[in-house]
């Protein structure tokens, strides 16, 4: 399963901490420190996408270890940004590479020229296309326009019961709903 | 990018109809913080204002304001600021009938209630209520639920909704269908009867129409197979046929990661399914499911140890990957090739020149993967090749220049981390040291990369690497008894460099030892003992000691082996005694008590050097050595020395001497045999000291049950529980005459002067990488004329015996008591079979349940009233919460128990 997605920049300011297995803060900003710390000094070009996690950082809400045989952290750079995942050992290498392709190229969907800049001031809308994709942990969606779609549904909904309240959320996920509409951005993602 | 920025600024604009300071929205809060970014203190500054900001607003009457906060907080906690203090505004905004505001509710609660048990029996009520499908607008609603669910488990909340989760497997819309299915993993962890009492249900969503559903389905019962197979077994007909007949490879790896968990588990499985994961390795294109076929068979166990034939086509292929352009693919099949060389050594023995090649892959995490392979492939002929790469690793610059087959050989640099410095040179101790030293071709050569590898972990902060290299010249030095000449002249290059004493200390414990052991390989003696002296003060405190006796043994040999004049010993001997003054008050122990130890006797001998006499007094010539070299060391295995010491009895009460025998001795001492009482009193106690030393273990009271103990039976039983008793314990093994171990031809043949001889080490440190290249061929024919003895590990108990003792402690050490989940020791079977390895979740659950007295009461009447009445549930609920839910909680646990007993 997947424990967690952590997306940073290459500065380590983190863009989206989302643990499904629970680990205290403190432990959240080491683990990203530690992986950050990691990849910086690699080159991503040459070098494999794989990292064995830093021992015992994953711990469930007993306080004791969850199976920490093959912890895994597996990401993938574009452009300034990282997208990592811990895994275990039941999630395969390759599929989770593709499953973060999979994850940049909806929110490629989502956004004009998807740039961290985007993601940045869309962090909801970051948490609610990964939200489409995985959830508590399990993958549940790995094409690319249904989770798009589920996206713009959920949305939508929410818009209808806000009918102009006028809420924030609504105007940022709205904004992406716009942007999905334009549907001329599939080339960033490909071209990373 | 830009224009609707600016469109949603003025959207913005409208919507912060209190003013920008109290309203500020995320966007606000996130400009905030990229204006505030310039030092950490200012932006700390700057979130603990908006923090301010937030409590207040968050116990705002108006719902949007109180969002608005809990939705800040949310984002805040990715810069590590609690939010748990807020769980009740949380839970007011879920439970709000606006969608959004529910988002951000759920959002907010899987990242906070977790650990918050309170507020997770509040939400249960909310969320089952959530999980109720009303009408066509509640599909997103129960979608957010879902999720949330997924998040924030709890063992009553798992019960309550499980029934509604099962429904909703029927539901008409897939999205619902497969949010509920990966959901209920997480019920089923919590509450396993669940899965029990609906598990045809549950796995009849394998067979349906949306590709999505399937996935979901698969996911979750290959997450369940890896906690607990037992259940999934009866599957495994219809996984087949799916995993043949679907396209979709996102689902055949899972099914193939679910094989996995299920061949594990279920022997009988391996021989029908290995036919078909190679059947699907045939057919298939996609990269991917090839490699995780091949995973498959080896991590479920379906390669058979003489299995050739399968191993060698998963190898081929790995071999392809191995080779390919995509580190990815490399990484992970060097991987894969590491588990199957683990399964049969044999399997891997022909992709030695692979092996050799990724081992100077362009990516450093390949390389740390491929050592760990060289262990398969190693042996006398090829070790020599592969530790010279992995030498000249070591030695090039850190930014190196590779040649790279992806870019068209552009040179790139590549940053070689030290961690990696480190895993070579242990990895190279480890191949070399193999099964004892079975892979050494030429043992010259072996100790000629010790002394480099010496040199080479100077820069490294690892500083037990010192240690390791010291113990391999040790075991060399016991093992290897052709050899001590020229390792000793190793270890004298080690000693003589000044560099070891700063860099390197931890080598020094031990070559000091190998020093003093062996010192009647050297011939001058003198001028080592003087280039010791000279650097004593530079030595961390805790090697003095070991120094110490080191130079007496030394001089032992040099004074008696030599003809050396009269004044050249007397004087060595003042130099000695003036080192060892300087020791005498030294604050460490050890070093005091050796240091004072020695003075004394030396004194004595510096006293009875007769003016008119030509020979060296008899307190040197037959005295000092028989303090040291009564008997030669032989190996044994670890662990002896503890079995000798169980067999000792201790002599604590008979006094060293009478009191007449001491009046005597003082009375008479121009007699020389009483000289020899006395000072075998001392050769005894010495001896032990020394063993101790070694081992810089140091209790009181043994030493001096040593002493007595070994003063009065002097037999080999006493000097073997001397000895060290850790890690490398080495014996005094069958009695043998002192002038045996003198083996004069093995004198070092070197000029006596003492400059010359560093020099010439000196020499060798810097050729030896471009010598064993040129001397390979000679080398080798060099072994084949006489085969060097090696000695093995003497036995002086039944291998049994102590074999049966080492292994029980590694096996104390290796067991770890898990936390199992529920999952994992819940009984599917319900005939009662004995689970032995819930022995420990029993025995917690067990203490638990003693714990509980109150609640014993209740849990009768609810095991009476049986699974599956869930209005009562709820009604209990409703009066005794907390008791209730303590109560859910054991009540699996009983169930477990009465099964098992």
């Amino acid at each position: 399963m997947i424990h967690g997605v952590l997306i940073f920049n290459k500065k380590c300011q983190p863009r989206l901490r989302k643990f499904y297995t629970p680990v205290e803060l403190p432990k959240q900003k080491l683990l990203l420190e530690q992986v950050y710390s990691y990849i910086s000094q690699r080159n991503t070009e040459l070098q494999c996408s794989f990292m064995v996690a830093p021992s015992s950082v994953l711990s469930d809400s007993r306080g004791s270890v969850t199976d920490d045989d093959n912890i895994q952290i597996i990401y993938k750079n574009y452009a300034t940004l990282y997208f990592a995942f811990i895994v275990d050992e039941q999630e395969s290498e390759l599929v989770i590479l593709d499953l973060i392709q999979t994850f940049v190229e909806a929110l490629d969907r989502c956004f004009t020229e998807v740039s961290e800049l985007d993601l940045i001031f869309n962090w909801q809308t970051l948490e609610s296309v990964l939200e489409e994709i995985i959830q508590g942990g399990m993958v549940i969606e790995t094409s690319v326009a249904k989770i798009v779609n589920c996206v713009d549904d959920l949305n939508n909904a929410s818009e209808e019961s806000e009918s102009g309240a006028g809420m924030f959320g609504g105007t940022a996920i709205g904004n992406a709903f716009q942007a999905l509409t334009n549907g001329k951005f599939s080339q960033w993602a490909s071209s990373q | 990018m830009s224009q609707y920025m600016q469109a949603s600024e003025d959207v913005m604009q409208r919507l912060r109809p209190f003013g920008i300071f109290f309203e500020k929205s995320l966007k606000g809060l996130i400009r905030g913080i990229r204006a505030n970014n310039d030092t950490p203190d200012k932006l700390d500054e700057f979130l603990e204002l908006v923090l301010k900001e937030c409590r207040e607003e968050v116990a705002s009457l108006d719902m949007n304001t109180k969002t608005n906060a809990v939705l800040k907080m949310t984002y805040l906690e990715m810069y590590g600021y609690d939010m748990s203090w807020a769980n009740f505004h949380i839970l007011e905004v879920m439970s709000s009938n606006k969608i959004q505001q529910k988002r951000v509710g759920y959002l907010a609660a899987s990242q906070s209630f977790y650990k918050d048990t309170d507020i997770l029996m509040l939400a249960t009520n909310l969320m089952r209520k959530d999980l109720q499908y009303m009408g066509s607008n509640d599909v997103v609603k129960v979608g957010i639920a879902l999720s949330g669910l997924s998040t924030v488990i709890t063992p009553s909340l798992a019960e309550n909704v499980c029934n509604d989760l099962i429904l909703m497997l029927n539901s008409s819309k897939p999205y619902i269908r497969k949010k509920s299915l990966s959901a209920l993993y997480k019920v089923f962890l919590e509450y396993p009867e669940a899965l029990r009492d609906n598990f045809d249900k549950f796995t009849a969503t394998l067979d349906n129409d949306d590709i999505s559903v399937v996935s979901a389905s698969v996911s979750v019962i290959c997450e369940l197979a890896k906690k607990n197979p037992a259940p999934f077994i009866s599957l495994s007909p219809l996984l087949y046929e799916i995993l043949i007949n679907i396209e979709n490879n996102w689902i055949i790896i899972r099914l193939l990661k679910l094989f996995t968990n299920l061949s594990q588990y279920e022997e009988k499985l391996r021989p029908k399914l290995l036919p078909k994961v190679l059947e699907l390795m045939g057919i298939t294109t996609a990269t991917s499911v090839m490699y995780e076929s091949i995973n498959c068979i080896v991590k479920g166990d379906m390669l058979e140890v003489d299995d050739y034939d399968t191993a060698l086509e998963c190898l081929e292929k790995l071999e392809q990957f191995c080779n390919s352009q995509d580190p990815n693919l490399r990484y992970i099949s060097c991987g894969l090739f590491y588990k199957i060389g683990k399964i049969n050594a044999d399997f891997i023995s022909q992709f030695s020149k692979l092996i050799i090649k990724l081992i100077s892959d362009v990516d450093v995490s390949i390389r740390s993967k491929a050592l760990e392979l060289l262990e398969g492939i190693i042996n006398e002929d090829n070790i020599k090749k592969i530790v010279k790469e992995l030498l000249q690793q070591l030695l090039r610059p850190t930014e190196m220049q590779v040649d790279n087959m992806i870019t068209l050989s552009k040179t790139v640099s590549i940053i070689v981390p030290e961690s990696y410095k480190i895993k070579v040179i242990n990895v190279i101790i480890e191949l070399c040291s193999m099964n004892n030293f079975e892979n050494i071709p030429d043992f010259e050569w072996y100790s000629a990369v010790l002394l480099d590898l010496a040199i080479l972990s100077q820069d490294l902060s690892d500083k037990s690497l010192g240690k390791n290299i010291g113990v391999q010249l040790k075991e060399m030095m016991l093992r290897v008894p052709e050899m001590r000449s020229n390792i000793i002249s190793t270890v004298i290059s080690i000693v003589s460099d000044e560099n070891m004493d700063s860099q390197l200390p931890t080598i020094l414990n031990d070559s000091f030892w190998i020093l003093g052991e062996y010192s009647s390989l050297i011939q001058n003696g003198n001028d080592l003992i003087g280039l010791l002296l000279s650097r004593a003060d530079k030595y961390p405190f805790k090697t003095v000691p070991i120094l110490i006796i080191a130079v007496v043994k030394i001089f032992s040999n040099w004074c008696n082996n030599n003809s050396s004049d009269l004044d050249s010993v007397k004087q060595l001997l003042e130099e000695i005694i003036l080192f060892l003054e300087k020791f005498s008050n030294s604050s460490y122990f050890e070093t005091q008590e050796r240091a004072i130890e020695i003075l004394e006797f030396l004194r004595l001998c510096h006293d009875s050097f007769d003016d008119e006499s030509t020979e060296v007094p008899v307190l040197l010539s037959e005295v000092l050595p028989s303090l040291f070299f009564s008997y030669e060391l032989t190996p044994i295995r670890p662990g002896t020395q503890k079995k000798f010491q169980s067999t000792i009895s201790v002599d604590l009460e008979t006094p060293f001497l009478t009191e007449k025998e001491l009046q005597d001795l003082l009375n008479e001492e121009e007699n020389n045999y009483e000289y020899d009482g006395q000072l075998e009193i001392s050769d005894d106690s010495d001896d032990s000291d020394v063993s101790i030393a070694y081992n810089t273990i140091y209790k009181d009271d043994i030493s001096i049950a040593e002493e007595y103990e070994s003063n009065n039976n002097k037999n080999n039983a006493s000097h073997q529980f001397d000895d060290s008793r850790s890690s490398n314990p080495f014996y005094l093994g069958e009695e043998e005459v002192t002038s045996k171990t003198k083996k004069d031809n093995h004198l070092l043949d070197v000029d006596n002067s003492d400059d010359n001889q560093i020099t010439s080490r000196y020499d060798i440190k810097t050729i030896n990488l471009l010598d064993d290249k040129i001397d390979d061929g000679k080398k080798k024919s060099k072994k084949k004329k006489h085969k060097i003895q090696i000695l093995a590990d003497a036995d002086l108990f039944k291998d049994s015996e102590l074999t049966e003792s080492t292994k029980s402690a590694d096996f104390s050490n290796n067991s770890r008591s898990k936390i199992k989940s529920k999952l994992a020791s819940f009984d599917f079977s319900k005939d009662p079979q004995a689970n032995q390895d819930d022995d420990s979740v029993l025995e917690e659950l067990r203490g638990k349940f003693a714990s509980q007295n109150i609640s014993t009461e209740i849990k009768t009447i609810q095991t009476q009233g049986g699974d599956d009445d869930g209005e009562e549930v709820i009604i209990i609920k409703k009066h005794k919460k907390k008791s209730k839910k303590r109560n859910k909680k054991t009540k699996p646990i009983i169930e477990d128990i009465g099964s098992d007993m």
